[in-house]
């Protein structure tokens, strides 16, 4: 500043010009800046909620596919299989039924009675298949236990699962849930890995519910699964995702560290959040 | 002006008021007063620097949060109350006060960066540019603008040419200062009353 006094007179003119300039120019370049920087950080949160708003419309066409593709199926049930047999019951119990002799009569009734407990035991699948009894009953853990042994059983491949610490049920629409998921996850891995074993395990530390499934055959990881996301395709997946977010948890799939296994680790807080 | 008819929308911003209102007391009584009394030509000038600076420092410290802001404000009012002891005390009375303004203009910039610094790293995400950022940059634009002119006037005043580049520098930048507050005092007073008008939206739906 002392400097800038001592300058001779006949400089004056010179420093003064240009050194309000310079000043003039670093200031608007430092509101320029800002103006721009804001419009920037603008134009990047459009695009974050515009690229979450796609995520979301995607989720919620994959669930409205999969209630629609749920509801084909139970309807192609009750049609294809429960409205045969009930027809064929009707046939049985016709207005000639009457004037049968009496053994053509009780032959009648009880093949009617055949079918009528065939299409009881049809409902009963279709329900169980909504909502299974084990699951309401007993828990999940019971459920998911049910679940290995019925796919261990068949022999094709070897299943089995492992709770750690589950000794307080969840909720019983969180258990449908997670049971929902693990499901679907274990449907994935029959249909499309071709491996020869799946092992599922649970646990809970701090607070949150973890379960692993491991299985050693072709799997995915995280960035197959985002690249799935911006896609129609995979629809058991998107379900699973929109599954986890009404839970408030997470997914994630990886390749274990020996590169010779593939696991998927769901996780998510046991208490729900009051705003959850 | 548009602070009286506003007063109510604007009051967030009084202290911005109160210090044109004084820079206008200053020019039209203080430094007359003064000049006459004490025959010190620069005396209005030097009690408006203090003001000026007490009253900017204040202004944007109530507008910052940050953790450093206390370290950053107690060190740059050291810095200012030693160059104006310097500068009252110790160097020639009679002439402008070069020093002060020098020092005050470079830490009130200072402060103006570290404010719009705050308002880039905003924690909400997207910068918020209202309109105590536009009396910021009224500030920025003054202080950068005038910074030279005040720096050499202590040993140029008396020539004829120079003051005329003062005069048409300062007043110049006066006048562009003057027009940004008073867009800033308007933008409040508009915010404030689409605020006022979303409230009782808000209250006859209730």
């Amino acid at each position: 500043m002392t400097l800038l006094q001592s300058i001779p007179t006949s400089n004056v003119s010179t420093v003064l010009f240009f050194g309000t300039l310079g000043m003039l120019v670093l200031a608007i370049g430092l509101v320029v800046f800002i103006v721009f920087h804001q419009r920037k950080v603008i134009k990047y949160q459009q695009q974050l909620q515009h690229m979450e708003e796609e995520q979301q419309q995607i989720l919620l066409n994959a669930s409205i596919r999969w209630q629609e593709e749920e509801r084909q199926r139970i309807a192609a049930d009750l049609h294809d299989d429960a409205g045969p047999l009930l027809a064929t019951a009707r046939l049985y119990l016709n207005e000639n039924l009457v004037h049968q002799e009496m053994a053509v009569q009780l032959q009648s009734i009880y093949n009617a009675k055949q079918i009528i407990d065939d299409t009881i035991q049809l409902i009963r699948n279709i329900s169980h298949s909504l909502m299974p009894p084990t699951l309401k009953n007993f828990g999940l853990e019971s459920a998911v236990n049910d679940l290995f042994q019925k796919i261990s059983g068949s022999g094709a491949i070897n299943a089995s699962c492992r709770f750690h610490d589950y000794r307080e049920r969840l909720l019983p629409q969180r258990e449908l849930l997670i049971f929902r998921v693990s499901q679907e996850l274990v449907n994935n891995i029959l249909k499309h890995s071709n491996s020869s074993f799946i092992h599922l395990t649970q646990n809970i530390s701090e607070g949150k519910f973890y379960m692993r499934i491991h299985h050693d055959g072709k799997g995915i990881t995280q960035s197959d699964m985002e690249k799935m996301n911006k896609t129609s395709t995979g629809l058991g997946l998107k379900n699973i995702q929109s599954r986890m977010k009404v839970l408030n948890g997470n997914i994630l799939f990886e390749k274990d560290a020996s590169q010779t296994f593939f696991k998927v680790t769901i996780e998510m807080p046991v208490s729900i959040e009051p705003n959850a | 002006m548009v602070y009286l008819f506003n007063r109510q929308k604007v009051k967030k911003y009084a202290i911005i008021s109160y210090y044109l209102l004084f820079s206008v007391f200053t020019d039209l009584f203080l430094t007359p007063t003064i000049d006459v009394l004490f025959k010190t030509p620069f005396g209005g000038a030097r009690i408006f620097s203090i003001v000026e600076f007490s009253l900017l420092s204040f202004f944007i410290f109530r507008n910052t949060i940050s953790n450093i802001k206390a370290k950053l404000f107690l060190f740059g009012s050291i810095t200012f109350l030693l160059a104006t002891l310097y500068e009252n005390f110790i160097a020639t009375y009679n002439n402008f006060d070069s020093i002060t303004t020098g020092i005050s203009a470079l830490i009130i910039l200072i402060y103006s960066i570290f404010y719009l610094f705050q308002i880039i790293s905003s924690p909400n995400g997207i910068p918020k540019l209202d309109a105590g950022f536009t009396i910021i940059i009224a500030f920025i634009i003054y202080f950068a603008g005038t910074f030279f002119i005040y720096i050499l006037s202590k040993n140029n005043f008396i020539d004829k040419s120079f003051q005329q580049s003062y005069t048409l520098i300062n007043s110049s930048i006066l006048l562009l200062r003057n027009i940004i507050i008073t867009t800033a005092f308007l933008q409040s007073a508009k915010q404030e009353n689409f605020n006022h008008s979303q409230l009782s939206r808000i209250k006859i739906s209730h």
